[in-house]
């Protein structure tokens, strides 16, 4: 009869055991599988580029700390050196830009940088504005800031908006890049630069990336002064969502000496004048609302460009033209918009001046590579950063 | 799933009709257009099953009312005449819903010209076979006919088997469907464990070697002798692992709801000849056809006639002639059934030359039998042997592999090219490069290779152990080791499964069949 009831009362408890048991089990496997998922999708399966690396370093920035957020396409990482204008000037800036960047993240990008920082001034390279319709209904050049934008209410707004497939592989990345694999040695090399910029907390080169070449151009050069009347109107999808963002711009308060829209230099050329007209009507639309416009295509001669030398194609600079244009834009913030240096922690100064050194061999691992006749994509990647590591410690 | 299995315990005899609606939910998702031919299908041969079984009857309180006023004779001829009547109306339904199949499989070329689309009902050749073989079942009275429409409905429609199969026999499936199941863990591991190796072989193997014979296929007289040879090979992979994936994956959540589907591959490729390959692959449409075409055919009067004539003759006295008598009604039944396999698969001349090819072949095994094994003997070899085994084996691979060209290419001629090309223009440098263009980077080749391997190794050990099943050697291993390959099998779909925007994992070869 004991036994009997012994065992009577074992049995509920193995079977509430049991039950217990799977229930761990089941919970265990999905964290295990979440987890994995989680960190596929965050750094080894997530299509990284410099695009990633740049965009993403954006939020490793503490809350607050930057004086100055450039928006804009791939001008703004190529022309712009955050570290040489903090070496030149002292304040903190940052380029919130990506390849093909369009006109229609903009507004996302405005709401992000005012959700993380209190930039003294937000700066808008217009290259977005001009693009052809194709160019605004591209996939990638949405995904390219909402794969790297977190998860809010704003990347929400900016994906149901504008996306032209399935809304969920842009919630979820890991849904469209899961095949990635089969590029593994770029995911690999990216995934570990990115684990590394989190661990570290900030990335050294603030996002730039160029060319070890110098362009020399092929067909007419134009002197801008000579067209700079000459306009073209936009194409349409660029207009209209241009509009809606200099709208919403004035909807949301902005004033003038909080937005500057600029235009990066180029080389006009016969290939590529139609953009520089387009820029000038850019310059009429933003004043239209009440911004400033300066084209540093018409109106360059202090910079001390030479289109023969500063360039790697005619839309990018290459490192030595940013540096002239980057010192010059960097003073001319400083005194046009009253820049203040940033009141940096110990912390962030510490951070900010390694940057210094960093950008510095950068310079020198360029220079060496165009001497050399190199044509090489030089970014904060692995490969890149490891070189310039050797030149730091020569 | 939770409802089934939350279903109240007092409404337990009525818990089928949560399959019931599953099933037409899945069917409806799938399309709406399509639901009007299954119900079709379901209501006549609802009706005529009962028609049948209502002459049945009707003729056996016939025969015991008037037992004493009947000679032998008399009960003969009326027996003859219900059996006649039965025949009739199972030909009607057959007629009818084999007329819907072949009409929506056929009108485009016979009566479009082969242009326009007609609409491709989401599994009618599988549901359709299913539900003419219940009527064939209750015409020979041996099955009961189904009162209950929603219980037949069921069995018609039930959800995990309605894309692609396999193709169930109402005596085995039906009771299992109507029967309410309990949750039971095991089970549901268990057809865990066969969905996810589902998926693993349609989402992470075939769906990628589908681009690649994709690519050829879009452009198909583009391409050289070398690239369509492994076109063909990595054809024979893809379509074993979408088709066998697919029937894992019903089969498993079948288990989970406590139902045994029947098993529709057996390691195709090990066989050591063609007859036993088609013993091997699709086992349900090979039983069906041999259940309800094959045996009738062999056994039929016209045949054992021939068969008689043949023996009676003065060649039938010679040993030749005895064994072409006694297997000529077999072997032409084989050749009926695989002329109609390859008339089923759709309205093209590379089709009929597929069943013609496989039904060849088979028929030529038989008949030239004792002079294969009377060469055996002279040369010494013994069959039993593991090289002439292994020899046996990648020659029946080979005559599947010539089967398959008709169905990688796209028109008959196309088949025909691809063989003066395979033999004629076999080129590893110009094969290369055009393989290497076709959509698959050398990563993913690898990977691949890697495949053939793995399913190789695992298709070895299925085949040593084929009393037991991977699962059940999995389930007695620690529990790290069986979460672990679960935890495994997950992110390995999950990575290296084909899927996202411009794919459909639910596209299954034979699914359009």
């Amino acid at each position: 009869m004991k036994e009997n009831k012994k065992k009577n009362k074992r049995k509920p408890n193995t079977k509430a055991r049991t039950y217990r048991n799977r229930v761990i089990k089941i919970v265990s496997l999905l964290l295990a599988i979440g987890v994995t998922t989680w960190f596929l999708q965050e750094y080894m399966l997530c299509n990284a580029d410099h695009n990633t690396e740049r965009i993403r370093g954006f939020y490793l920035e503490d809350e607050n700390s930057l004086d100055v957020v450039i928006v804009g396409s791939s001008e703004v990482y190529c022309d712009y050196s955050a570290a040489l204008a903090y070496e030149e000037c002292g304040f903190t800036s940052y380029p919130y830009s990506t390849e093909s960047n369009t006109a229609l993240n903009y507004k996302a990008i405005i709401e992000e940088i005012k959700r993380t920082q209190n930039p003294q001034l937000i700066v808008i390279e217009i290259n977005g504005a001009i693009y052809g319709d194709a160019n605004l209904v591209k996939d990638v050049n949405l995904r390219r800031v909402s794969d790297n934008m977190p998860l809010n209410e704003n990347k929400i707004e900016l994906v149901e908006k504008n996306a032209t497939s399935d809304k969920i592989e842009y919630y979820v990345p890991f849904l469209k890049y899961h095949s990635s694999w089969d590029n593994l040695n770029n995911s690999f090399w990216w995934s570990l630069e990115l684990i590394k910029d989190q661990v570290r907390g900030y990335n050294y080169l603030k996002g730039i990336k160029n060319r070890s070449v110098i362009y020399h151009p092929k067909s007419k050069v134009y002197r801008t002064d000579e067209i700079q009347s000459r306009k073209m109107a936009l194409f349409n999808k660029a207009d209209v969502a241009f509009r809606e963002f200099l709208e919403y711009l004035q909807g949301s308060g902005f004033t003038d000496d909080q937005i500057l829209f600029v235009r990066f230099p180029h080389v006009v050329t016969t290939d590529n004048v139609s953009r520089y007209y387009r820029g000038n009507t850019v310059g009429d639309i933003v004043r239209e609302y009440g911004f400033s416009y300066i084209s540093f295509d018409s109106d360059n001669p202090d910079i001390g460009i030479d289109t023969s030398h500063d360039f790697y194609n005619q839309e990018h600079m290459n490192i030595y033209g940013q540096q002239k244009f980057t010192k010059y834009f960097a003073k001319y913030l400083q005194e046009v918009y009253k820049i203040k240096p940033a009141k940096l922690t110990e912390k962030q100064k510490e951070v900010w001046d390694k940057t210094i050194p960093y950008y510095d061999a950068y310079i020198k691992y360029s220079d060496q590579l165009i001497n050399k006749g190199e044509d090489v994509q030089v970014g904060e990647n692995y490969d890149i950063m490891r070189q310039i590591e050797q030149i730091m410690n020569k | 799933m939770l409802v089934y299995f939350l279903f109240p315990k007092k409404w337990q005899q009525y818990k089928w009709t949560v399959l019931l609606a599953a099933s037409y939910v899945f069917y409806l998702w799938a399309g709406v257009q399509y639901v009007g031919f299954i119900l079709f299908t379901t209501l006549s041969t609802f009706l005529d099953a009962l028609w049948m079984d209502k002459v049945t009857r009707s003729s056996k309180d016939y025969l015991r009312v008037h037992k004493a006023e009947l000679s032998r004779e008399d009960k003969k001829k009326y027996k003859e005449r219900v059996k006649r009547k039965k025949k009739l109306i199972l030909a009607l339904a057959l007629v009818l819903n084999f007329g819907i199949l072949a009409f929506l499989k056929y009108a485009k070329v016979l009566f479009l010209g082969g242009t326009g689309d007609l609409l491709l009902v989401l599994g009618i050749s599988f549901y359709t076979f299913q539900s003419m073989g219940y009527l064939i079942d209750v015409y020979r009275d041996t099955v009961p006919a189904q009162r209950n429409f929603f219980k037949l409905a069921l069995f018609v429609s039930f959800f995990p088997q309605i894309v692609q199969g396999p193709i169930g026999i109402y005596s085995s499936l039906a009771e299992q469907l109507y029967t309410p199941h309990d949750f039971d863990y095991d089970r549901f591991t268990d057809g865990f464990l066969l969905i996810l190796w589902g998926l693993f072989k349609k989402m992470a193997i075939a769906d990628h070697a589908y681009i690649a014979i994709n690519a050829v296929t879009e452009h198909y007289q583009a391409y050289g002798g070398t690239t369509l040879l492994f076109t063909v090979l990595l054809y024979a992979f893809q379509l074993y692992m979408d088709f066998s994936g697919g029937i894992d994956i019903s089969r498993g959540v079948a288990r989970i709801f406590g139902i045994d589907l029947m098993e529709n591959f057996r390691r195709p490729y090990f066989s050591k000849d063609i007859s036993e390959y088609w013993r091997r692959w699709h086992i349900s449409l090979g039983n069906w056809f041999k259940n309800y075409l094959f045996y009738p055919l062999a056994m039929s009067d016209a045949f054992l006639n021939v068969s008689k004539k043949i023996k009676k003759s003065k060649f039938g006295s010679t040993a030749a002639g005895s064994h072409i008598a006694k297997v000529l009604p077999t072997s032409f039944a084989s050749f009926i059934v695989f002329f109609m396999v390859g008339i089923w698969h759709g309205a093209n001349w590379k089709y009929v030359a597929f069943g013609v090819y496989n039904g060849g072949i088979i028929m030529l095994a038989v008949l030239l039998k004792p002079v294969f094994d009377g060469t055996l003997k002279r040369l010494h070899i013994n069959r039993d042997s593991a090289p002439y085994t292994v020899f046996r084996i990648i020659r029946t691979f080979m005559l599947v592999l010539v089967g398959y060209v008709f169905d990688v290419a796209p028109t008959f001629n196309e088949a025909m090219m691809t063989f003066r090309l395979i033999f004629t223009d076999q080129n590893f440098k110009v094969g290369y490069g055009e393989i290497s263009e076709l959509g698959l980077n050398e990563l993913t080749m690898l990977y691949l290779a890697a495949c053939v391997v793995f399913i190789f190794i695992i298709s070895v050990i299925q085949e040593r152990h084929s009393d037991t099943t991977i699962r059940a050697m999995l389930s007695k291993k620690p529990t790290i080791v069986r979460w672990g390959v679960v935890y495994i099998g997950i992110m390995a779909i999950l990575v290296f499964g084909v899927y996202g925007s411009g794919f459909n994992a639910a596209d299954f070869v034979y699914a359009q069949f």
